[in-house]
């Protein structure tokens, strides 16, 4: 008899987490940097008498574990791996204001002698600019504007800061009651609601935009409802030139954390790391099916 | 040629003349009011409860 053709695995394709409970992907992971199971053994060795070298040894437990890193970031990652909640956006054209007026410090500016509400203003929404915006009482009637960056400061009509706390307002902006009036440059406009406007001077409040976008998550991470689901996943080697497939899967894996790193000139590259557990219907923790080239 | 002027007529807000009693800046949209103490000006009626508010004219 022949040998057998070498069993030889080479690259990663994709990894794919899927839900125990009916086994549907929550989608693929394609954009990979590899994925890796570590089986380490602990053992117990038997020394006794004047024998330098043990006479026995057992293994004790194996540590299970499924490494991976990823090169992207999809929604279920931060479900997964951060017990995160994730609401998302629908893509709109004209932009969002996704973040509607809250007060921060105190309470008169969201209030019915306050502000009503923020909102894009009519065919002005090229000038939208992303971020996250805090509105500053400075008398009982005018307010000032900030912005948390001006990464979006291009976006149609330019802006720049007015001075190094990151106002964006030359002059407070006077709220008058039921009317709005717009933040120049920045397609937003603020109402005022229909009582004696009267707000406390120092009060704030906050607000965030997106302009034109192709839809947006907002990813919420450390809730005290915070649960790590278990699941199970799929990876897969790089189908080779002999078209052989390698294929891992886990059964019932649990996962907790990923770094996100935001640096200079470079990707966010996260490491996933994933704990294997024992599934009882299955009778196993993974089963790696290798399937060799016609 | 009429009926315009009375269009054009009608889009101007009714205003008041006030005697500030101290500095103030409005604004609000296409209105860039600087206000100043003691000398008389026209505002917009739409500004005159904030005006009281900010007591740069007399409540009531």
């Amino acid at each position: 008899m022949a040998l057998s053709t070498n069993r030889i695995v080479y690259g990663v394709h994709s990894i794919t987490p899927y839900a125990r409970a009916d086994k549907l992907p929550f989608g693929i992971l394609k954009v990979i940097g590899g994925g890796a199971i570590s089986l380490s053994a602990e053992f117990e060795d038997l020394f006794g008498g004047s024998n330098k070298f043990a006479w026995a040894s057992e293994a004790k437990t194996i540590s299970s574990e499924f490494t991976a890193t990823v090169k992207s970031m999809p929604d279920f990652m931060f479900e997964l791996y951060l017990g995160a909640t994730v609401s998302t956006t629908a893509a709109a054209a004209l932009g969002t204001v996704r973040q509607a007026i809250t007060n921060v410090k105190g309470t008169s500016m969201v209030a019915s002698t306050g502000i009503a509400s923020v909102g894009i203003k009519a065919a002005s929404e090229a000038d939208l600019k992303d971020g996250i915006y805090v509105v500053k009482a400075v008398t009982a009637t005018t307010y000032d504007v900030f912005i948390m960056t001006d990464i979006a400061f291009d976006k149609g009509a330019d802006v720049t800061y007015e001075d190094d706390l990151l106002k964006i307002t030359a002059t407070p902006i006077t709220l008058v009651q039921s009317a709005a009036a717009d933040i120049p440059n920045f397609g937003l406009e603020i109402t005022g609601d229909s009582g004696v406007i009267a707000l406390v001077t120092d009060d704030t409040a906050f607000f965030s935009v997106s302009a034109a976008h192709g839809g947006i998550s907002e990813i919420t991470i450390g809730k005290t409802s915070t649960t790590f689901p278990q699941h199970g996943l799929v990876a897969l080697s790089q189908k080779r030139a002999d078209d052989s497939l390698f294929e891992i899967e886990i059964f019932k894996a649990v996962g907790a954390g990923f770094p996100i790193s935001l640096e200079e000139t470079v990707f966010a590259i996260p490491e996933l790391t994933t704990k294997l557990l024992y599934d009882e219907v299955e009778d196993a923790i993974a089963k790696i099916t290798a399937s060799a080239g016609a | 040629m009429k009926e315009v002027k009375k269009e054009k007529a009608a889009k101007l807000p009714s205003s008041t003349e006030i005697m500030p009693l101290k500095d103030h800046h409005i604004v609000h949209n296409e209105h860039n009011i600087k206000i100043v103490k003691g000398e008389k000006c026209r505002v917009p009626d739409m500004f005159l409860q904030n005006l009281k508010t900010e007591k740069v004219i007399k409540k009531g």
